[in-house]
């Protein structure tokens, strides 16, 4: 197939998948010693039948406050000034003083008319497609341990994390992918082990596309590529490979180890064409585009993250994340800072929800938004906020979710959640149930016992259930 | 669907089920009804299934209920007067769902401190008393419990299911039962098994290994050909190719100890031990960052990391060994190696920002105990922290037995928020206390400084406080000054012209500042004030001063170690449910009763009893530590243990497949080898067993797939570091310089933080055991191949084959520098012609001689490549780097036959 006409990645992509029929295998054995040649990351059926199939989530680092985005409290504005009350939680990250009111007003959305305060206007003009959990809570106060039991269930060992649970469970649709992707992942606060797969199988691992310090157009999976090797002539190595494997293999007799081997040259191939072809979004139209931001200056790189995880879902990538990285940790400064990571994210979340919507792939796309925690009513400083991981929303929308809903409900002031309370693990439970899994049974046996996403813990939130 | 997890639905939905015994109907209303079958779902621990490889299948099951009611309904129509025995399903159920709730709601009053109504809930009841039981939380009768209200649903759910299926009990893991755990059994001599064939056999060893194969009508493959065992062997053993010259030396000699020379020569290297002590710091879990939430490097871990290559060079006993991690400072003449050697202990991920610091504690406690419970003894002792062990007799109270050891020793300086961990110097006694008495005068010096100071400021402060409104006339002339003209210094810039005699500029430009403001005028002194004090005092500030600089500047540079130290005796509590705010009953230091039946273990009253622990776990008597220690030689020699679960040997671990061979090479260790490594592996490697070739046999593959019986040797991928340190010592880059640290940060400097990794370089051509291991961002090539999560202890690295892999040998930086050079050398030879360099390539890379028609293919791809590129800068060169790209991400350089 050498010649001296440049093949285009399509074409190549094309000849590459001719060329080898149906090995397209990303990680073809589990362990070498495994005499199992079944690919683990084919799609699975679910355990019973399932409301989504894939699942984005929109994560929202260092804290956003409830009191000030999705949980109205007149109270708190009532008491402005006033001390709090009640009693305060057992262990707390700093010192804070009276209750502060939210400097922002609340408005009526939708049919629904679910408050939203002005930070998220655009969010708010989808409320009827939101549901709104407001009586969220974890266990710990600490960004590190709070970001791990949120994406992992455990915030005291390192154990999988819910992406790798999701990919071991249903196996993923493309098989030029990784089944889970994380864009632009934040390093800091448990860094890699937000979506290590810990001791689940390697091919579970989430795959990262840059980091928190990338800008998201610049942001590339490791290894996809280098400057010296053009395509065509990765072509010609991995024929010669190939021809060298087999050569082996016929006189050392069947190896799935060796077969899977010579095959991943060709899904490395094929992936190093597809992956960069879905971060190309110039064939994007102006109107996606601009729904997402990627116009204006401040949402542009958020805005590209949306975009791209609804380009990779659309594509079969079971679980995709990404991460507005360590803003929203407003000790103090909360006018100020709250409001500029609002206008960073509000308009490409509006964009993701409406862009998914417009495409018919909502109804089986679970949409989860979240921070760690959120933040305490009563001040830190004069302009701030301490972590409270006590009562906190999570957004949640798309396959299975009902939509127009708040559920549950923290106490008068917005600091601990009261009314049907959702832990972290119920939250854990209820994606995979929507997922078509049972969180109790999707199990692994490692080090002594088996382990499961929701550990011993775990309820489905049966009240947000379309 | 029925579900225990709905609140309201829960009464009618357990009430609607006869007993357990058939499925409930779905209710209307909820979104999905899966009742599949229920046969599955009682598999997920029934702990037979240990004696198969098993582990890895998902639980595709039913819902709650229908499981409850399959796991249940076997024993509910009984009518036996004694306890019923749980089932292994309903033992988890009643472990997850019941017993947790007896602990913390009814044992007070039915527990050992009082049976109210004769009734103990931490024992197994009669079938009528646990349907009494469930009556009574279900609030049915008379009898309403607990008295204080009604449990949660879900809780009453759970033991009424259970109470109604007559309370079955989980058996009693006991002492007793210690015929099933074979691993606590010390190990005895094995009389040799007799064998068929009488001369394949080399040593007792392969006896074992003969008489299995023979039951099992398996037979072993032809011996390895000398290329490939010198391959097999320097890869192993140095985790590098041999060289053409060591082929051709090997090859060449044809004496009857030809390969023994050859494994003396690579048990001699230095490379052995950067080989086998890698092998080593993966049970370690050795790290230079700490990972987790706060990721701070760890700069002076490195010395933990050199001094277990530098044991394993000089081969010391295994049983020594252990004994230095974990309490090297207290064995008698320890000095700063057996200091360094307790960084073992100290090296684990913690959580440095934990609000709540007894958790945090506990925390760093429990990682201690996980990791050395696994390493050394293969034990899961780190269940037992919430509860009894389900599977293991090992107790809650023998878990914190083990805790106090480290709750008596001292790993932290500081559980503040941002936690500190303890670092210990080394070097010369003299400079440590020259140190310590320099640090301690400069504490007295700066306190007395302090002192002066602070009566000196009040005294003063209190003068001009009498002089108030002199400032504030003089600090309105300056502001007036200061108006009149155009341009000029601001106001606190006044010289003192301005100032009227006896006032103090400083505190009239302070004052000025305020009036302008327009805040309350309030005296203020200058930060340093020292020049405003009586001449006198002034004068003893200043040398005092000069005294502390002299000091600071006089302190000797002392290397620290990451390392542990004893603390106060203090005994734990049991935790039930693992925590500290519920305790139980009293844990004292020492170690598990089943574990050290044959050694016992006491702990005196004033020591920590971590030197009783090292002692006890580097006992001959011990019945794990040289089981589990050759049982993981066996495992990196082969690529699987004798036990698969290396890090397990407990009832849910796997079985030997050779039991008696186990038991021969642990006590062979012990009593022929005394323990010595070196020895071992060369014992090991000169069996027939070890020189079996990997030849493939379709009638035995298809009785013993997975090779457990070993009728050949397994074929096996390199790990991470050997791919790296292969690719540059085939390239001649591979610097061999030994030691040391490559991190140039600050002590407990971030390495991590949201937005980037600390610039950590990894590009260097060393030996890959010395590249910084980095928690949370692992080296991108080590997470490509398997390397693993450093956080966590583990004897058994995965060898997965994904696409990053193949990404990696396409695109990564090593690859193609190594290449280049490669190429870059080939071509700089002129004495030789292409052939003869594609001949040395294939000596280098694969260990042997190219085929006519490979060397014929690689002339053609470079001819081939060569045209297409005729126009590149030089299309030779790049020719020459894509052929070495395409040995180095062959199977036959990453694979060890």
């Amino acid at each position: 197939m050498w010649n001296s006409d440049q093949l285009s990645r399509r074409e190549l992509l094309r000849a590459s998948a001719l060329g080898f029929g149906n090995l397209a295998f990303l990680g073809l054995l589990a362990n070498e010693a495994s005499a199992q040649s079944k690919n683990p990351l084919a799609p699975k059926s679910p355990m019973y039948p399932a409301r989504a199939k894939r699942v984005i989530f929109v994560f929202l680092h260092g804290g956003p406050s409830q009191v000030d985005t999705f949980d109205p409290k007149p109270l708190l504005t009532r008491d402005h000034g006033k001390p709090f009350t009640g009693e305060m939680p057992r262990i707390v990250s700093s010192p804070t003083g009276n209750l502060l009111k939210s400097p922002w007003e609340f408005k009526h959305y939708g049919e629904s008319g679910i408050e939203v305060s002005d930070l998220f206007p655009h969010v708010g003009s989808c409320v009827d497609d939101l549901c709104f959990i407001n009586s969220m809570y974890g266990s710990n106060s600490r960004h590190g341990a709070a970001l791990l039991e949120l994406h992992t269930g455990s915030d005291t060992f390192v154990r999988p994390s819910m992406g790798s649970w999701v990919t071991y469970g249903l196996g993923t649709e493309n098989q030029n992918l990784p089944g889970f992707l994380t864009i632009c992942p934040t390093l800091g606060h448990g860094g890699v082990n937000n979506w290590s797969s810990a001791f689940l199988p390697a091919y579970t691992q989430g795959t990262p596309i840059g980091n928190a310090g990338i800008e998201a157009p610049n942001a590339r999976i490791p290894f996809i590529h280098n400057d010296e090797t053009p395509a065509e002539a990765q072509r010609l190595e991995i024929e010669l490979m190939r021809k060298m494997g087999l050569d082996q293999l016929s006189h050392l007799g069947p190896d799935p180890a060796l077969e899977g081997r010579i095959n991943s040259y060709e899904l490395a191939f094929r992936m190093q064409l597809a992956a960069p072809e879905l971060q190309e979004i110039a064939g994007e139209s102006e109107e996606t585009k601009k729904l997402y931001g990627l116009d204006d200056p401040k949402t542009r790189n958020f805005g590209h993250q949306c975009l791209l995880a609804r380009r990779f879902s659309e594509k079969g990538v079971r679980f995709v994340q990404v991460t507005h990285s360590y803003k929203w940790d407003q000790h103090d400064a909360l006018r100020k800072e709250h409001e500029s990571n609002a206008r960073e994210v509000d308009k490409p979340i509006a964009g993701l929800i409406k862009d998914l919507k417009s495409r018919g792939m909502l109804k089986d796309t679970l949409v989860v938004i979240s921070g760690e925690f959120g933040r305490t009513p009563v001040a830190q400083g004069t302009d701030g906020r301490d972590h409270n991981p006590h009562g906190f929303t999570t957004i949640l929308a798309g396959g299975g979710v009902k939509a127009g809903i708040k559920y549950g409900a923290t106490d008068d002031y917005g600091f601990f959640a009261v009314k049907d309370k959702v832990h972290i693990h119920d939250l854990h439970a209820t994606m995979l149930h929507l997922l078509g899994i049972d969180h109790t049974k999707l199990t692994y046996f490692h080090g002594g016992r088996n382990y499961r996403l929701t550990d011993v813990h775990g309820n489905i939130v049966k009240g947000i259930l379309a | 669907m029925v579900s225990v997890e709905s609140p309201d639905g829960i009464g009618r939905a357990w009430s609607s089920i006869p007993l357990f015994s058939a499925p409930s109907k779905p209710r209307s209303g909820s979104s999905t009804t899966f009742l599949g079958d229920s046969s599955t779902a009682i598999h997920q621990y029934n702990p037979r299934m240990s004696a198969e490889p098993k582990n890895r299948t998902l639980q595709w099951s039913v819902s709650v209920a229908a499981w409850l009611t399959a796991i249940y309904a076997t024993v509910a129509a009984t009518t036996q007067s004694g306890p019923i025995t749980a089932t292994p399903a309903q033992a988890s159920h009643f472990e997850s769902k019941v017993r947790p709730v007896f602990i913390s709601k009814c044992i007070a009053c039915h527990g050992d401190k009082q049976q109210i109504a004769g009734l103990r809930l931490d024992r197994p009841i009669s079938p009528a008393m646990a349907k009494k039981v469930a009556a009574a939380v279900e609030y049915h009768g008379a009898t309403k419990m607990p008295p204080g209200g009604k449990m949660g649903a879900q809780d009453i759910a759970a033991i009424s299911a259970w109470g109604k299926a007559g309370g079955p009990w989980p058996a009693k893991v006991a002492v007793k039962t210690k015929e099933r755990f074979w691993a606590f059994v010390p190990p005895t001599v094995p009389s040799l098994p007799k064998v068929k064939n009488t001369t394949w056999a080399k040593s007792p060893l392969d006896l074992f290994v003969l008489a299995k194969l023979e039951e099992k009508g398996l037979k072993p493959a032809p011996a390895a050909d000398k290329t490939t065992l010198i391959r097999r062997a320097t890869l192993d053993l140095t985790g590098l190719p041999p060289t053409p010259s060591e082929i051709d030396a090997f090859t060449a000699d044809k004496s009857p100890n030809a390969f023994e020379k050859v494994l003396d020569r690579l048990l001699a290297s230095t490379a052995y031990g950067e080989r086998w002590g890698r092998h080593w710091l993966d049970v370690a879990r050795y790290s230079d960052s700490n990972g987790l939430d706060e990721n701070l490097v760890y700069v002076n871990a490195w010395r933990y990391r050199d001094w277990v290559i530098g044991a394993i060079n000089q081969d010391m006993p295994i049983n020594r060994f252990m004994r230095e991690q974990v309490a090297g400072d207290l064995l008698p003449g320890a000095g700063d190696s057996q200091v360094v050697a307790t960084g073992y202990l100290a090296l684990g991920g913690k959580m440095l920002a934990e609000d709540d610091p007894q958790k945090q504690e506990l925390d760093i406690i429990d990682e201690q105990v996980d990791t050395l419970s696994k390493g050394m003894l293969a034990m899961t002792v780190g269940c037992a922290r919430c509860h009894d062990h389900k599977f293991d007799p090992i107790s809650a109270k023998d878990y914190y037995s083990l805790a106090s050891i480290f709750k008596s020793t001292k790993t932290m300086d500081k559980f503040t928020v941002v936690a500190e961990w303890q670092e210990r110097m080394l070097g010369p006694k003299e400079q440590q206390e020259r140190l310590k008495k320099v640090e301690q005068s400069l504490k007295e010096k700066s306190e007395a400084r302090d002192k002066i100071r602070q009566k000196e400021r009040t005294e003063l402060l209190a003068k001009i406080e009498l002089e108030k409104e002199a400032y504030i006339s003089a600090a309105k002339l300056l502001i007036e000054a200061e108006k009149s003209k155009i341009s000029g210094p601001s106001v606190s810039e006044q010289n003192n012209t301005q100032t009227p005699k006896g006032l103090i500029k400083e505190v009239v430009a302070g004052v000025a500042a305020q009036v302008k403001s327009g805040a309350p005028v309030k005296l203020e002194l200058p930060e340093n004030a020292d020049h405003l004090f009586p001449a006198q005092k002034a004068a003893e500030l200043k040398s005092l001063n000069d005294e502390i600089k002299a000091l600071s500047d006089s302190k000797p540079t002392i290397p620290l170690a990451m390392a542990v130290s004893d603390a106060p005796v203090k005994d734990l509590q049991v935790h039930v449910r693992g925590s500290y705010l519920t305790l139980g009953e009293k844990a004292t230091r020492g170690v598990p009763a089943i574990m050290s039946t044959n050694a016992p273990v006491v702990v005196p009253k004033d020591k920590s009893g971590r030197l009783e622990l090292a002692n006890w776990i580097a006992s001959a008597k011990n019945p794990l530590t040289a089981r589990v220690f050759v049982n993981r030689v066996w495992r990196w020699k082969f690529g699987k243990g004798l036990v698969g679960s290396v890090d397990n040997f407990g009832i849910l671990g796997n079985l030997p497949t050779h039991p008696e061979l186990l038991d021969w090479l642990a006590k062979s260790f012990v009593t022929q080898d005394q323990w010595s490594l070196k020895r071992f592996q060369k014992r090991i490697m000169l069996t027939s067993t070890y020189q079996m070739s990997t030849r493939y046999d379709a009638k035995f593959a298809n009785l013993d797939p997975e090779n457990r019986y070993l009728w050949r040797f397994n074929r096996r991928r390199l790990e991470a570091e050997a791919i790296r340190d292969s690719i540059f010592f085939v390239s001649g880059l591979l610097d061999r310089k030994m030691g040391g640290t490559m991190m140039n940060l600050p002590p407990r400097a971030y390495v991590t933080n949201d937005q980037s990794a600390n610039p950590i370089q990894y590009d260097s051509p060393r030996r890959a055991v010395y590249l910084p291991v980095i928690r949370a961002n692992v080296y991108d090539v080590y997470t490509a191949f398997d390397f693993g999560d450093p956080t966590v202890m583990n004897g058994d690295r995965a060898s997965t084959t994904v696409a990053p892999q193949a990404l990696f040998m396409l695109n990564g930086k090593v690859v193609l520098t190594a290449t280049k050079a490669q190429a870059t050398n080939l071509l700089a030879r002129k004495d030789i012609d292409d052939k003869a360099r594609i001949q040395s390539l294939f000596r280098t890379c694969f260990g042997r001689s190219a085929k006519p028609n490979e060397i014929v293919r690689s002339l053609s791809y470079l001819s081939k490549f060569e045209q297409a590129y005729a126009k590149a800068k030089e299309p030779k060169l790049s020719a020459w780097q894509s052929l070495c790209k395409t040995f180095i991400g062959s199977n036959e350089f990453i694979y060890v036959e």
